[in-house]
């Protein structure tokens, strides 16, 4: 094919990405502030199948360590892993809450343009940010790296220009929800929300300090990762939980918001605290051992609230409901949240046994649980919930057209992702008891575990289950395309006084 | 206080045990909120069974992670706390729906 024949097929898919993108931002069924929340539901699908790539290729390369190397080393590939799930999970958040913002407030967003901006700016920064840790992966790090290429904190790697748009853009986002919110109608959602998210953006400045003492920058480091993760994320994914209990099973305001009040206090009692669990390792005095242990063990009460709860609502109710694929990723997030936070939490973190399972594949194991359970459930329901309003607020019950997708795609991934679990906690088991036990914590130790039979056969087991969620999110992602396309009958209605205030 | 690790031979009873706490605790609101909307009193008492399961699995942890002292202590707290969560996370829930109960003895009251 010749350059120009490129280029001509190449401006014709510019052409056709338009007039699907201007049929998109036509579309009669879809508020502004819904338009916008799809373009992060969009953006947050398209990185998590780059999660589950670079989880694979990171995979793989515990299997065959000589793959990709010195093309894309393993450093790259989990930190491309890791941080494309942080970031899409912010992407599914920040799109919840741009869906419900408008039906909440009863007004227009506040500040649209500032938010369609902000958007493209943040992606723009993402791409830029992905594509320098893919193109420059070796050398050494200096205050200029640290400001343009990687700031070397895990999790948060992104370098220090991307920090600070980071933090533009959130506060652009915070002036939409506070300033809608003031204009519209204020409830116990939008209180909770705004306030819960002025404590998500003033963690991530506790992140931005640059000190050369790794237990100073572990100390601050854990106050972002951490309390995003068990505090604040937690309190967000409740607002949102709370507002879609209402639409989809038709759960009385006053419910919901009394729940959403206990829940975040005991969350913010809990979590605050229980961050000690995190400091039995940097040179804190010794009370932390007790205080972060005591509080750790109370941070699965709440999650003991939901399950309660949620029997209550389902007596009261009977599952009736009006999105069967949401509804069923709400249940997975009700599981998944109290099984990898809660019960994989508390098996390995107090000091009396986590001094032979942190930083081993035990946590590797907590965190695929915890973070697909609490946090990648609740966004995928609110991409079923976008898609079925997308198509004109269709029928997305029984006997739904290719229902087996949405079905066969949570199974897999559900199952996937608990596979791969129990792999890496037999794995972590293994590394437990070869690398720090027996060895000593040395990097003899550290070198037998990871290559005795134990461990490689668990991660065998590991990719095996990685393939099966890597299959669940592709037809996750041809379903979310697809589902309700042609379907006629109007979504089952749910008692419409649930959402009157 | 030091802390002493976990004995090795005791290292699968640790996370194990720890694991059964959270899951019991679970098990045992559930059935308890079951049994109270169902009304079936079987679920009552598979419920108390499960909270002694669930004092056993305290037990283990405690002595196996070397508790003492205001650890004890803490222990203590903590299961009695799980014993009295779910009760009183029950009556919550009774009364957050309270009105809704009402409201469905009075066709077209009005819903807040």
């Amino acid at each position: 094919m010749t350059l120009q024949a490129y280029q001509e097929k190449a401006e014709g898919c510019a052409a056709n990405c338009k007039q699907r993108y201007a049929a998109f931002m036509a579309n009669p069924n879809l508020s502004g502030g819904q338009k916008l929340a799809v373009h992060y539901f969009t953006v947050a699908m398209v990185l998590f199948m780059a999660q589950l790539l670079f989880g694979l290729l990171a995979g793989l390369q515990f299997i065959f360590p000589s793959f990709l190397y010195e093309i894309l080393d393993f450093n790259v590939n989990r930190m491309v892993h890791i941080n494309a799930m942080v970031v899409w999970m912010l992407y599914g958040f920040l799109g919840s809450v741009y869906w419900f913002l408008e039906d909440e407030s009863g007004v227009p967003i506040v500040g649209l343009k500032w938010g369609q901006l902000a958007f493209w700016v943040l992606t723009g920064a993402v791409t830029i940010v992905v594509l320098v840790y893919l193109l420059i992966q070796i050398g050494s790090g200096t205050d200029t790296s640290l400001w343009l290429i990687n700031e070397g904190r895990e999790y948060i790697e992104a370098p220090r220009w991307a920090d600070i748009g980071i933090v533009v853009v959130m506060l652009t986002f915070f002036y939409n929800v506070a300033a809608t919110f003031a204009k519209g109608k204020w409830s116990g959602i939008a209180g909770v929300l705004t306030l819960d998210l002025v404590a998500l953006a003033g963690l991530y400045l506790a992140g931005m300090f640059y000190v050369t003492n790794i237990s100073v920058d572990q100390y601050w480091w854990w106050w972002v990762i951490h309390l995003w993760v068990e505090a604040t994320w937690e309190v967000l994914v409740g607002c949102i939980m709370a507002w879609s209990l209402m639409k989809l099973l038709g759960v009385r305001r006053k419910v919901v918001q009394t729940w959403l009040y206990i829940e975040v206090a005991l969350m913010f009692g809990s979590g605050i605290l229980g961050l000690g669990h995190h400091y039995f390792w940097i040179g804190t005095p010794e009370y932390w051992f007790t205080i972060g242990g005591f509080f750790s063990a109370l941070e699965p009460i709440p999650l003991v609230a939901m399950v309660v709860h949620s029997i209550y609502d389902a007596g009261a109710h009977k599952f009736k409901n009006s999105n069967h694929p949401a509804l069923a990723w709400i249940i997975a997030h009700a599981f998944g949240n109290f099984l990898g936070a809660g019960v994989w939490g508390f098996m390995h973190t107090l000091p009396q046994i986590n001094l032979y399972t942190h930083g081993t594949q035990w946590s590797a194991s907590h965190g695929h649980l915890a973070f697909f359970g609490a946090y990648a459930t609740i966004n995928i329901a609110f991409f079923y919930l976008a898609a079925q309003q997308a198509r004109g607020n269709v029928w997305m019950g029984g006997e739904l057209a290719n229902g087996w997708r949405w079905k066969a795609a949570a199974i897999l991934l559900n199952l996937g992702v608990m596979g791969m679990t129990v792999a890496l906690l037999i794995a972590g088991y293994e590394q437990s008891f070869i690398e720090r036990a027996v060895e000593g914590s040395t990097w003899a130790g550290y070198f037998a575990a990871q290559n005795h039979p134990w461990f490689m056969q668990a991660m065998i087991w590991r990719m095996v289950f990685g393939l099966m969620t890597a299959v669940g999110g592709g037809l996750l992602l041809w379903d979310l395309l697809e589902i309700g396309k042609g379907e006629q009958r109007p979504a089952a209605v749910i008692d419409s006084e649930a959402v009157t205030h | 206080m030091l802390i002493e690790p976990v004995a090795l031979s005791d290292f699968f009873l640790s996370f194990f045990s720890a694991a059964l706490i959270i899951l019991l605790a679970t098990v045992y609101a559930a059935l308890y909120a079951w049994s109270k909307i169902s009304g079936r009193r079987a679920f009552g008492i598979a419920a108390w069974v499960i909270y002694a399961g669930l004092l056993i699995c305290v037990g283990v942890f405690s002595y196996v992670n070397h508790f003492n002292d205001y650890w004890l202590l803490l222990s203590l707290l903590m299961v009695l706390g799980y014993g009295w969560m779910p009760r009183l996370i029950w009556k919550l829930c009774a009364a957050t729906h309270d009105d809704e109960t009402h409201h469905s003895h009075q066709s077209g009251g009005h819903h807040d």
